[in-house]
This record gives C-alpha cells, sequence and structure tokens, in this order.
C-alpha cells in the first residue's frame, strides 16, 4: 500500500476533479434557472427542451450526498484488505452510474473515474492478458464513452440538455461556461491518463522486484546447496576421526593389552600354571572392559533422541521437526507397543525412518507420508509410503546403499517400489 | 427474548406509521391550481372566476383539511408563459387547466402525470364522456388529461336563404358536394347590378376541407407530414373550386350576419354567444338559422372538429391523491359540470349533463326556440367528431401550412404547389 502512494495520489485526485465538475454542473443548472426565471424567459426555455426539468435545488443535495457516500465507498474499499472488496466495488460503479444519470449525463469524465476503479482494482494482470477479456472492456468502454456524451444521449433518450441552459445566457458568458466545462473534462482525461501510467509503473516496478528477489534467493540457495555439500563431508571427516580415536582409544588399547598378556600367558603357562591362570582372568577382565568401551563408543555415535527417549518418541520427535513445511504431513501408525529392541536395531531402525522421509521430501517433493511401523510372530514390519514424484527406474544411490547395509547388520531386508509416489517396505527378523 | 424484542419493534413501527398517517390526514393541505380567466374559446366571458370560486368552495366543503388556492389575473394569452414559468421553478400547480392548443406541448415535456393508475384505481367510467373529448387527454394511449369542456365546430345555416332559393336545408348526413352544390346555386347577383351579392360561405377553410375528406396531415409523432397524399389533393381541388366560386370577393363572418352568406363554420361557443349581449345590439340579424354539423366527403365521415380544455395534474405535484381528487371533481362531478356550462359558453364532456333538462332549456333560451341546438343534434355532431392533433410544434407548422396553402389557393396552382408545400412543411417540421 505504501509503495502505491504516488498512483492513489493521483486517483484521489481524480475523484477530487470529477467531484469539482458534477458539482459545477449541478450548480449551473440551478443558477441558469433563477436566471431564466427572473429574465422571464421559461416559455422558450421549454419550447427548446424536451423534457421538464426537474427540482435542481433537491438535485444539488441529493448529488453532494451520493458523492459523499461515494468517497466513503472509495476509501473503505482502498483501506480494507479482505476479500468483501469486490462486492464495494460493485456499490461503487453504481453510485456512479446513479451520479451519471441524476446529473443528466452532463458530466462525461465519470465514466474515466468507473475505469479507473475497475483498472486499479485488478490485480491480477494474469487474467487480463486474456484477449477475450480485453475485447469486452474494450467494448464496454467504447459504448460509456460513447453514452456519456450527452448530445448522442439525447438521441436516446429526453433529456434537459445543460447545453440549452447554457445558450440562454449572454453568448461571451456562455463561452467562457462551456471553455470551463471543456476544461474540467480535459483536466479529468489528463489525470486519469497519469493515474493510469504511475499504476502501470507500478505494476511493472512491483514484478521487477518480485524478479530480483526470486534471482537472489536461487542465488542463495545454491550457495546454501554448497554450503551443505561442504559441512557434510566436513561432518564425514569429523565422524571418521572420532571413530577412529575411539577405535584406537577403545579396541586399539584393549587389543594392545589383550595381546601383550596373551603373549605373557603364552611364556607364564609353563612356568607357573596358577600365574598364568591369574594372567587369563586378567585379560578376561581387559577384554570385558574393551567390550564395555567398544558399547559406550557405540552409545556415543547413537543420535541423541534416541539416548534418552524410547524409540516411539524419537521418531515422534523427529518427524515434529517437519512441523514447519506446512504443505507436508506425515502420518504414523505405530504399532511396535512393548517391543524392547537392541540399540542397534533401534539405531538402524530410525537412520532407515529418518533416511526415507529426508528422500521423500528431497526427490519426491511429496506432500503425505505414512510410516506404518506392524509386526507378527516371525518379523517386524516397516512401509513408508509417499505421495510424491515416485521413480519409475530405481537407481540405488548412498544413501539406499547405506541403508541396505545398515539393515544387513540386523539381518534386513528392504524393497523399494517407484511407481504411484514412492514405497519402502522393510522387514527384520524377530529375535528371542 | 429475542422474538420479544422482534414483536415489540413491529408493534411500534405499527404504531409510529398509524399515527403518522392520522397526522398527515389531518393537517390541512393546501393543493393549488392553475387557472386563467377568460373563456377557453375566444370569446367575451364576463364570469370570470365564479366558475372556479363555485368548484374551490364544494371542493373544500367536501374536504375539509383541504384548501386550494389559485393565482388570479391570468389572461387564456399569458397562461403558457405563467404555467412555464411555474414548471421551470419546480413550482408547478398541482393542478391545471390545459387549453385545448397546448395539450400537445405540455404532454411532450412530460408536465402531466398519467392518469390511468387514478383512473383505475378510483373506477372512473370512461363512458361518461363524449369518447372525441377523452382522447384528447391522450397521447400514446396514456391519459394525461381529463377533459373539463368541450367546444366542437358546426356550420351555421342561414335558413331564410336557402328557401329563398328553393333549397332544402341539408340534413346531418351531408355532403361536401352538397356544400358545394348549394353554394354555387346561391352565389349569384341578386339586384343584378353586375357585382355578386350573395354567396355561398364564408370562413371556410382548406383545414375544413382536408378534415371533411379525413385526410391525415401528420403523423402522431409530428415528424412526417402528408400533404401531397391523394386524399389532402382531393380536398384542396375541392377548396380551389369553392375558392374559386366567390374568389374575387373577400366574404367574412360580417356578410353572413348581414344576411348574404349561406354557411359560416362557427364553434358551439360563438353559436352560444351570438345571440346574447353585447354581440345581439351590434348585429342586425334579421334571417333564421340553425346549426348542423360540418359536410364531409362522405356521410360516414368524422368531418367535425372538437376543441377540448382538459384539466390534468401536474408531475410535480406533492399530493397526487388530492389533486387526483380534484382532476375528477372537474370533470366528472355533474354538478359542477352543469355550474361550468352555465358560467363558461362551450359544452359539458359529460353525456348525462348535456341530456340534462336544465341544459336543454339553456340552449333554447340562448337562442330562439325554433332553430335552438337539441341535445340530439349535439349528440350527432359529437359523434362525427374528431380531436384537433398534437405534437409539440402543430401550431407553427400550422402556421405555416396556413399561409403556403392560402397563396397557392390566391395563385390558382394548388396542384403544382403541392409537393413543393410538402417539402417545406417537412422541413419545418424537422426543425
Amino acid at each position: 500500500m505504501n509503495r502505491l502512494t504516488k498512483a492513489t495520489y493521483v486517483y484521489w485526485l481524480l475523484v477530487m476533479i470529477n467531484f469539482v465538475s458534477v458539482m459545477f454542473n449541478v450548480s449551473l443548472y440551478l443558477l441558469i434557472t433563477s436566471y431564466i426565471s427572473k429574465k422571464n424567459l421559461s416559455l422558450y426555455l421549454l419550447q427548446q427542451l424536451q423534457v421538464i426539468p426537474g427540482n435542481f435545488r433537491l438535485l444539488f443535495w441529493v448529488v453532494f450526498v451520493l458523492f459523499g457516500c461515494l468517497v466513503t465507498v472509495i476509501y473503505l474499499r482502498r483501506t480494507s484488505t479482505n476479500k468483501k472488496t469486490n462486492k464495494l466495488l460493485w456499490l461503487e460503479l453504481l453510485l456512479i452510474v446513479l451520479i451519471f444519470w441524476l446529473t443528466k449525463a452532463t458530466y462525461g469524465g465519470l465514466v474515466f473515474l468507473a475505469f479507473a476503479d475497475i483498472f486499479f482494482s485488478t490485480d491480477d494482470f494474469h487474467t487480463i492478458s486474456n484477449k477475450f477479456y480485453w475485447l469486452i472492456f474494450i467494448i464496454v468502454a467504447s459504448v460509456c464513452l460513447l453514452v456519456s456524451n450527452s448530445n448522442f444521449l439525447a438521441t436516446l433518450i429526453s433529456l434537459p440538455s445543460l447545453e440549452i441552459y447554457i445558450s440562454f445566457l449572454p453568448s461571451h458568458v456562455a463561452t467562457l461556461l462551456s471553455l470551463m466545462r471543456l476544461f474540467l473534462f480535459i483536466i479529468s482525461i489528463v489525470i486519469f491518463t497519469l493515474a493510469l501510467f504511475t499504476h502501470v509503473v507500478y505494476i511493472t516496478n512491483e514484478k521487477r522486484n518480485i524478479e530480483e528477489e526470486l534471482r537472489m534467493a536461487d542465488h542463495a540457495n545454491v550457495e546454501l546447496q554448497h554450503y551443505i555439500s561442504v559441512a557434510e563431508e566436513n561432518a564425514e571427516l569429523r565422524e571418521r576421526k572420532r571413530i577412529s580415536r575411539e577405535i584406537h582409544d577403545t579396541l586399539g588399547h584393549a587389543l594392545t593389552g589383550i595381546s601383550a598378556g596373551i603373549d605373557a600367558v603364552l611364556v607364564l603357562i609353563d612356568m607357573d600354571k596358577d600365574s598364568a591362570k591369574e594372567q587369563l582372568r586378567n585379560l578376561s577382565e581387559v577384554v570385558r572392559q574393551g567390550i564395555v568401551d567398544v558399547r559406550k563408543s557405540l552409545n556415543k555415535m547413537r543420535p541423541g533422541a534416541l539416548e534418552k527417549l524410547s524409540l516411539y518418541d524419537s521418531i515422534v520427535d523427529m518427524i515434529s521437526r517437519y512441523d514447519n513445511i506446512p504443505t507436508l504431513t506425515i502420518d504414523l501408525d505405530f504399532q511396535w507397543q512393548g517391543v524392547d529392541l537392541e540399540k542397534t536395531t533401534e539405531n538402524v531402525v530410525f537412520r532407515i525412518i529418518e533416511e526415507s522421509i529426508t528422500n521423500s521430501i528431497r526427490h519426491g517433493h511429496a506432500e503425505k507420508i505414512w510410516i506404518r511401523m506392524t509386526k507378527d510372530d516371525k518379523y517386524y514390519y516397516i512401509e513408508i509410503h509417499d505421495n510424491g514424484k515416485g521413480s519409475p527406474t530405481i537407481k540405488p544411490g548412498f544413501g539406499l546403499t547405506q541403508m541396505q547395509e545398515r539393515l544387513a547388520i540386523i539381518g534386513g531386508t528392504v524393497t523399494y517400489q517407484g511407481d504411484h509416489g514412492f514405497t519402502t517396505k522393510i522387514k527384520f527378523i524377530i529375535k528371542n | 427474548m429475542k422474538r420479544r424484542y422482534i414483536i415489540l419493534s413491529v408493534v411500534l413501527i405499527v404504531l409510529v406509521t398509524i399515527s403518522g398517517i392520522f397526522i398527515y390526514q389531518k393537517k390541512q393541505k393546501v393543493i393549488t391550481i392553475g387557472i386563467y380567466s377568460d373563456s377557453s374559446w375566444d370569446v367575451p366571458n364576463d364570469n370570470e372566476y365564479k366558475f372556479i370560486d363555485y368548484v374551490v368552495k364544494k371542493f373544500e366543503k367536501e374536504n375539509p383539511n383541504v384548501k386550494v388556492r389559485y393565482e388570479s389575473g391570468i389572461n387564456k394569452n399569458d397562461y403558457l408563459e405563467w404555467l412555464s414559468q411555474k414548471i421551470v421553478d419546480n413550482k408547478a400547480p398541482d393542478v391545471f387547466i390545459v387549453p385545448s392548443e397546448q395539450f400537445g406541448f405540455l404532454s411532450s415535456l412530460g408536465t402531466m402525470r398519467n392518469l390511468n393508475y387514478f383512473m383505475d384505481l378510483s373506477g372512473l367510467n370512461t363512458d361518461d364522456y363524449y369518447p372525441t373529448n377523452l382522447k384528447a387527454g391522450m397521447s400514446a394511449g396514456k391519459q394525461y388529461a381529463l377533459p373539463l369542456e368541450s367546444n366542437p365546430m358546426m356550420m351555421c345555416v342561414n335558413t331564410d336563404l336557402l328557401k329563398k332559393e328553393h333549397i332544402t336545408i341539408p340534413k346531418s348526413g351531408w355532403t361536401l358536394n352538397d356544400f358545394y352544390r348549394i353554394c354555387r346555386q346561391v352565389t349569384k347577383d341578386t339586384n343584378h347590378d353586375g357585382v355578386v351579392d350573395q354567396f355561398g360561405y364564408a370562413d371556410y377553410s382548406w383545414k375544413d376541407a382536408a378534415q371533411a375528406y379525413n385526410a391525415k396531415l401528420f403523423n402522431s409523432q409530428g415528424t412526417a407530414s402528408y400533404f401531397n397524399s391523394d386524399k389532402v389533393r382531393q380536398a384542396l381541388t375541392m377548396m380551389e373550386k369553392l375558392y374559386n366560386l366567390q374568389k374575387d370577393y373577400k366574404v367574412t363572418a360580417d356578410d353572413f350576419d348581414k344576411g348574404k352568406v349561406a354557411f359560416l363554420p362557427m364553434t358551439l361557443a360563438q353559436y352560444r354567444t351570438y345571440e346574447s349581449y353585447p354581440y345581439r345590439v351590434s348585429r342586425y340579424s334579421s334571417f333564421s338559422w340553425t346549426c348542423i354539423r360540418m359536410p364531409g366527403a362522405t356521410p360516414d365521415i368524422n368531418s367535425t372538429y372538437v376543441n377540448t380544455s382538459m384539466v390534468a395534474m401536474s408531475s410535480q405535484s406533492t399530493h397526487p391523491l388530492l389533486s387526483w381528487k380534484l382532476v375528477k371533481f372537474l370533470s366528472n362531478n355533474s354538478d359542477v359540470q352543469q355550474k361550468l356550462f352555465t358560467y363558461s359558453q362551450g359544452a359539458s364532456v359529460l353525456k348525462s349533463v348535456m341530456k340534462s333538462k336544465d341544459i336543454t332549456e339553456n340552449l333554447q333560451k340562448e337562442n330562439n326556440a325554433d332553430n335552438a341546438l337539441t341535445e340530439e343534434k349535439f349528440a350527432s355532431i359529437m359523434a362525427k367528431s374528431q380531436k384537433y392533433p398534437e405534437f409539440k410544434n402543430y401550431n407553427n407548422v400550422m402556421q405555416t401550412a396556413d399561409y403556403l396553402i392560402n397563396n397557392a389557393l390566391e395563385n390558382g396552382n394548388v396542384e403544382v404547389q403541392l409537393s413543393n408545400i410538402q417539402n417545406q412543411i417537412q422541413e419545418e417540421l424537422a426543425k
């Protein structure tokens, strides 16, 4: 709205000039009538008119009030933002027609006001590009302009023509008044043109601004993508380092200790059986400690959510992270109540679901994702289905390969289906 | 709770409306009437405001909370100008008299309200009127004014002159040929001094002849004229023959008064004032005479023009129902119509009034008994009557036509001039 100020100013100027012109014309009727009465020219006037003049004093005030209503409606329509404005537009056009009619079609400039209203209230220029729409608009506009000429209108219906009234005045006054009327009309045309021009300039600017912003957003998008891949690489690298450090710190230490211990046992076993046994007990302790360490390390690699929450809660938590995508709904059907899985298995399951959702959004552009987690006597089943683009031929990339590898750890299988969205079906055996 | 409010507010609105209507009814209302002081028929009238005063008094008595006002001192000649002024100022009288010749002008401007609705509403019986009178207030099928007084054109006959020439007095169904034959027969030099001193007619114009042939001169909108049609041609040929009978003499109504002319077209108003004061003293009519209807080309043609003065309701009136009451009162009340006959010189527009004993006696009193206009004669004249055409500038166009045709008759070249005349009239209409 603020950026429309220039066009708005010109529009209000157009409204004002229309008000001045309309009241000027009605006042002329009023004043010339009293002039004619004073000069006793009434009969002569009636002989030239086609129809009796109405009550101009009343007309003056009626038109004044109606114009007030019109201005109020225009103001309401232009300040309100909701969709009701269309009804107000019709009310506005109705008022304009009424004023035009009441003022005996003396001022054709009102047509421009009506045009401006229609034109400015059409924000959607895509529908206007429709040729049929333009044809209708041009025809209606031409007819209105033609009809707004009181001389033409007088041939169709009886009107007390203002020209006849003016012709009763002394010729120099009559000429002056006719010139003034013409001047007001021309002014209104000029302002109308200006209003249209500023409006079109505004619309064009708006379009260019949007394009510019889109281009900038595009650019930022590319940069972000780049950043993501770099970040991913970094994360992978960091993870690798961490894993190697973990292995080095835990398994490495343990294995080194074990190997040294075994060497010692090899020597001791012949000399002192008891010491060798003692040593083996120690070694066993080291191995157990190693296992604890390895488990600790593995725990560190588990998703953060799973560390504190149950599998169900962590999946729900993960899904809730997509709440900020308004076009996406994820439907979870969790039937694994009371299932106690190993940490590793939970880990794999969580990662697979996470990966599938990511794929559905990234590659399938899905708007709805269904996750069903069921089981029977022998197997656990996970089915992830989306309404996205799907993929007729499936080429397993890094993600899918990793998924298969992960599943292999827990002895599960995966199948894909790429028509009618994308469906991932997973099953793995229930361990006793 | 909500329903109670609705019922309460409805009751309140009804109460307010009823009391409003009651107060409005009780309030004294003033309606104005536009009227002129002199006769509608250009004959002397010394009864100026007697009729309207009677109407006002009677109407106010019947409608206690209504006052009727009129502006006095307006002559018929100034009436249209006065009315125009009022209309332009949006102060037109609620009800006004419409002179016959101004109906076209006033109706074309929309100064009068369409009365059809009111007529239906109040059950006005249109059969009360002579159809021609009622038609006078009609335009494009709508009744804009009700007839007030009518003034048919008649043919006065010098019966003594015809008897002297052994000609039987024509009956009401006579034709234009009879008229011509009698005129030719009586046109002669009675004292043998070489100068024709007895004539067939005076003041019979080409317009009367055209009407005798029922020749249509204009269309109803006044946009086309038909001056070179066959009927007009026939009428003007007959007129030329009549004209040529006495072309070297200027025969006037005076000559009729002197008993030297057989026929003189005369309106009823002229007929009614003919023998009355102050005319009687100035005339030395020593012959007996009577009136019959105007001759037609054939007996069944509506050959008699009727002037009708009317009363209408202004379209600017703010009291339409009361105004209609007054319009109906003036036009359809037999007491009022009877008084109008007494105070004015035309005829009543109501059949019942013309048939009443008072009126018949009145007619006989005004003229000597043997040739008086009887109701039967009047009815037969009205039966073959026709209203004047009306459109906005009928009067102006007719003036031009009159001038052109009289010129052609004088020069004896009507036949040659006719298409030229038609063109000029058409031009005048287009103005």
